[in-house]
């Protein structure tokens, strides 16, 4: 090998050419995300680790997150201390998902991305064990809400769950089918709003099975309470039925 | 927005290997984006002179690879490439457990360097 650039030395002329700079190919194969793939892996271990449970909830802005978090906060206000929430809630601007949460008594912390169109990896890796701590077993990460980034972003969670509410109509899933195919968990939300639109559950339900065959799909409404009853179960025992 | 920030992460990425293997200029990139992406192939053309600016990528060539979607069947064990992205189920069997194998990357596949 020869010591100036590492070329095989009999080669006079690849020498030669290496001297005088001429392009070299570097092959990467490196996903761009892989710096956060890598920060998303150590978060999972830290959780694993701490014995935690970790949500994402991704949906459109407006699907009903909060409301369903604040119902959720308030339910599991009353239950034992291994059903301990702590929410993470992500949004470009202002805290005012923040204090919705804490009026119901939750345990949360605002993360603002700013520029940002999601939360990545390391937002959540800055408050291990500061904010995030496993005296609160169950976090809750509020996505921003946005259909796109967010499911290419791992965070770490344990699972990712997809909201979608009546008013968006029923073809979201087929637009957006990355964040619909990953999801663990699809909740139908404002399902009290059904009657005033023209929306039909079942051709819903056609588009999420074109892009997820067997994620349980639930159906609430966080205003009026129908439904919820099975959200507050996954919400403890990450089962459905 | 968001293709801006994934370009500004191989700016990152790509200043800290031109430092590591000895490149001080970056003459063209290329890069696989999958049909379940995310990116849109078109607002990364567009941004990357941008961001690009003042690093070592500044001035290469942009040269982008669609990948379409494969699926591998885990009941017939066939594997398929539906032409629509949104149909994450196998075009065989019609069962929807399927593997996705290629279409959701995003990645630098190799760059030519001086």
């Amino acid at each position: 090998m020869c010591r100036d650039c590492g070329c095989d030395s009999a080669n006079q002329v690849a020498h030669f050419v290496q001297l005088v700079e001429v392009p070299r190919k570097l092959r990467l194969e490196q996903f761009v995300l892989a710096k956060n793939d890598r920060i998303a892996r150590e978060n999972r271990a830290w959780f694993e680790k701490q014995g935690m449970r970790v949500l994402n909830l991704i949906s459109s802005p407006g699907s009903g997150k909060t409301l369903l978090l604040e119902k959720s906060a308030q339910f599991l206000r009353g239950e034992s201390h291994k059903f301990k929430m702590a929410i993470l809630t992500g949004d470009q601007e202002k805290d005012f998902d923040a204090q919705r949460l804490k009026a119901a008594g939750a345990e949360v912390l605002q993360l603002n991305t700013l520029s940002s169109c999601h939360l990545d990896a390391s937002m959540i890796q800055k408050q291990l064990g500061i904010f995030v701590r496993p005296d609160l077993p169950l976090l809750v990460i509020e996505n921003v809400g946005n259909l796109v980034c967010p499911a290419a972003f791992d965070l770490g969670e344990s699972q990712k769950i997809a909201l979608l509410s009546t008013p968006e109509g029923e073809d979201k899933p087929s637009k957006y089918p990355l964040l619909f195919h990953e999801a663990a968990l699809i909740v139908l939300t404002k399902i009290d709003l059904i009657p005033y639109l023209d929306w039909s559950l079942e051709l819903c339900e056609q588009h999420i099975r074109r892009v997820n065959a067997t994620a349980p799909i639930l159906h609430v409404s966080a205003k009026t309470g129908e439904g919820m009853e099975r959200w507050f179960e996954f919400l403890k025992t990450g089962k459905t039925a | 927005m968001h293709e801006v920030s994934l370009v500004a992460a191989w700016v990152e990425q790509i200043g800290e290997l031109a430092q590591k293997e000895g490149f001080d200029r970056v003459l063209a990139v290329r890069v696989k984006v999958g049909a379940l992406s995310g990116v849109d192939p078109s607002c990364i053309e567009f941004c990357f002179p941008e961001v690009t600016r003042n690093s070592v990528l500044e001035g290469s060539k942009l040269i982008l690879e669609y990948v379409g979607v494969e699926l591998y069947c885990d009941l017939c064990h066939k594997i398929s490439f539906p032409e629509d992205p949104s149909a994450i189920f196998c075009i065989y069997c019609h069962s929807g457990e399927v593997v996705i194998r290629q279409g959701k990357e995003f990645k630098v596949i190799d760059l030519d360097v001086l």
